[in-house]
């Protein structure tokens, strides 16, 4: 996408807007109060992608809370204003930018903040006796202190008619995964609307991490999405050490593209097996989950860890690769490679699995764009973006890769996309052993100066995640850290319209989204 | 029939049969974190660096509590001359005391 930023800012809405570029390129625009909502909805209507919408509490030095919209234009642009605590409320984006939805939910619940006009205040983090009046990332919120519960019930849609049901699925449900709440509205089997209410894993990670030094921030990176692990401590790591200025080595950019792509082959491989056991297609759902054991496994001898933890350092790596487990590794992934084969073969060679996935779950370019939807359900909705090549971070800019995209929104492309993804993780993870250069595992990273602000994206296997820090001293000052599953549950409420009940699963799957990711 | 058997028998098996047949951990797997001899200084950076705050001085020595411990490694690279993340892992208890053990050094 090649965008003429300068024309496009030149044409945006006056308003009292100070503009400033920073180093990693990223154009930083100052507003006020008023012309927040005006500039990024304009940003939005040229082309522009939210990326994040988001607060901060700076009263104890500036007198007032900041609110901080990331759209993606090419390059990204940030947007900042100010709310002063007297008015405690900012102009909603949701009815220009859909995607600002949930994110100004948060806000309001987090810091009491609120969004004036948006069509839906409900809360959307705070569980349902939460106290009013009670801002858990407020700085004068004091995590010791126990909240008292107020009794009350969270008011889901509904939906009126002759023969309309309500059917609760959850928290806790068939696979017991991770708990979250699906409200159906159905009249016989086709689904007509779904409400999804999560906030059952929300454990304080952006509040713990503002007393965490940024060392021991790795660890808890690291465990916010468990299957996340490699891309959530990179993200971190990035933000970091652009907050530092701190240079990576390149040996170290090279294992980290590594291990981002093991995560990535681990967690595919274990998608599509879900999605074989989600239609009763026991063979290659038993051969794909014997298949991501063989990766968890060679995760495990790569790195100690099968989850591919204690990796990250802020400054490089802690673990090194020689060239004789690199050479071991490129032969195991022959054979890995050849049995993934035959999994898609199987796969897609029987009619009544494709049956049920063709047609299921339809989630339109049309709808997927709107939302904000990332990852492999925004490109099998035909949206071609991939933060490896987008806005390209570790080892990427040297190495050469494909970003498959579908435009059949169902099931069946999100498996397919998938599958695409697998085999080029494989070429990526043998380009960056074999190529891998010389050096050092991590640059000496002395202290991190407060003040500074930086984000880094990364594309985890479920899309792009992104961790924007405001640093402290020797913590961060504000963390906020946007899991891809929060970009794309909303797609869930429209991909299932229309489908029948026992599909549901099937389509979850298809999405395969992170509950503890999205709740923090 | 024969070709089923054959793609059968010829089919991938990840199953061990594991505790009859033991598990070998692979060279850089980190298990339950150990003290080798040596005089340890008790400068109480291993239990500083530790992010799960597993690790604590008392007078007998170290004390390692493994309902905290993520086996996550920082300990022995803070301190790789007193200590080293071992290979074991059958670390069940059934007493939440029984999980607080002493690293003594030398």
């Amino acid at each position: 996408m090649s965008v003429d930023i300068e024309e496009i800012i030149r044409e945006a809405p006056s308003g009292l807007a100070i503009r400033k570029e920073r180093d990693d390129g990223t154009v930083h625009m100052t507003v006020d109060t008023e012309g927040f909502a005006d500039l990024v909805a304009y940003l939005h209507a040229r082309g522009g992608r939210l990326v994040s919408l988001h607060a901060a509490d700076r009263r104890a030095a500036d007198g007032a809370f900041t609110m901080h919209a990331l759209i993606d234009l090419g390059v990204i642009v940030e947007v900042e204003c100010a709310v002063r605590p007297d008015r405690a409320s900012f102009h909603s984006l949701a009815p220009r930018v859909n995607a600002a939805n949930w994110y100004e939910r948060e806000v309001q619940d987090m810091f009491g903040l609120v969004p004036d006009g948006h069509p839906d205040p409900r809360p959307l983090v705070l569980y349902d006796d939460w106290p009013e009046g009670i801002y858990p990332l407020r700085k004068d919120f004091d995590p010791s202190v126990p909240v008292p519960r107020v009794p009350r019930e969270y008011r889901f849609r509904r939906v009126e008619g002759e023969g309309v049901h309500e059917i609760p699925v959850g928290p806790v449900h068939a696979g017991v995964i991770e708990p979250g709440h699906f409200r159906f509205s159905a009249a016989g089997e086709p689904i007509i609307a779904l409400e999804v209410r999560l906030g059952y894993v929300h454990r304080g990670v952006e509040k713990l991490s503002e007393s965490i030094p940024y060392r021991k921030g790795v660890f808890l990176a690291e465990r916010i999405s468990g299957d996340a692990s490699a891309a959530h401590s990179t993200a971190y790591c990035q933000a970091v050490e652009r907050l530092c200025g701190a240079e990576v080595p390149e040996r170290a950019e090279y294992i980290r593209t590594v291990v981002l792509e093991m995560e990535r082959l681990y967690n595919h491989i274990g998608d599509i097996a879900g999605i074989a056991l989600d239609t009763a297609f026991a063979v290659p759902a038993a051969d794909g989950l014997a298949l991501k054991e063989r990766v968890l496994e060679l995760n495990e001898r790569l790195t100690g860890s099968r989850l591919l933890r204690s990796v990250n350092d802020i400054g490089g790596v802690t673990m090194d690769v020689s060239r004789e487990e690199a050479m071991k590794v490129i032969s195991r992934l022959v054979g890995l490679r050849q049995q993934f084969e035959k999994l898609a073969a199987t796969m897609f060679s029987s009619t009544s699995m494709l049956d049920r996935v063709e047609g299921t779950g339809r989630l339109d370019r049309e709808k997927a764009r709107p939302l904000g939807c990332v990852g492999p359900v925004a490109r099998a909705s035909g949206i071609d973006m991939d933060a490896r090549r987008d806005h390209p971070y570790a080892a990427y800019r040297n190495l050469s890769f494909r970003v498959p995209v579908r435009d059949g929104g169902d099931v069946d492309a999100r498996t397919r996309v998938r599958v695409d993804e697998v085999r080029e993780s494989f070429a990526i993870i043998e380009q960056a052993l074999d190529g891998m250069p010389g050096g050092p595992l991590a640059a000496e990273v002395k202290e991190v100066p407060a003040g500074r602000t930086a984000f880094s994206l990364v594309e985890a296997p479920r899309g792009e995640v992104m961790h924007w820090i405001i640093s402290g001293d020797g913590t961060p000052f504000r963390h906020k850290i946007r899991d891809p599953s929060f970009c794309n549950w909303l797609g869930m409420e429209f991909a299932v319209r229309g489908n029948i009940v026992p599909d549901f699963p099937l389509i979850n799957k298809s999405f395969g989204l992170s509950y503890a990711g999205n709740d923090l | 029939m024969l070709r089923l058997f054959r793609r059968v028998l010829g089919k991938d098996s990840r199953t061990r049969h594991y505790p009859k047949e033991a598990f070998v951990p692979p060279a850089k797997f980190r298990g339950r974190p150990e003290a080798l001899t040596g005089g340890c200084d008790r400068c109480g950076g291993c239990a500083t660096v530790c992010p799960a705050g597993a690790l604590a001085l008392i007078p007998e020595g170290l004390q390692l509590d493994l309902s905290r411990c993520v086996f996550c490694g920082e300990c022995a690279r803070a301190c790789p001359e007193h200590i080293v993340m071992g290979k074991e892992f059958e670390l069940a208890a059934r007493d939440r005391g029984e999980l607080k053990v002493v690293l003594v050094h030398g």
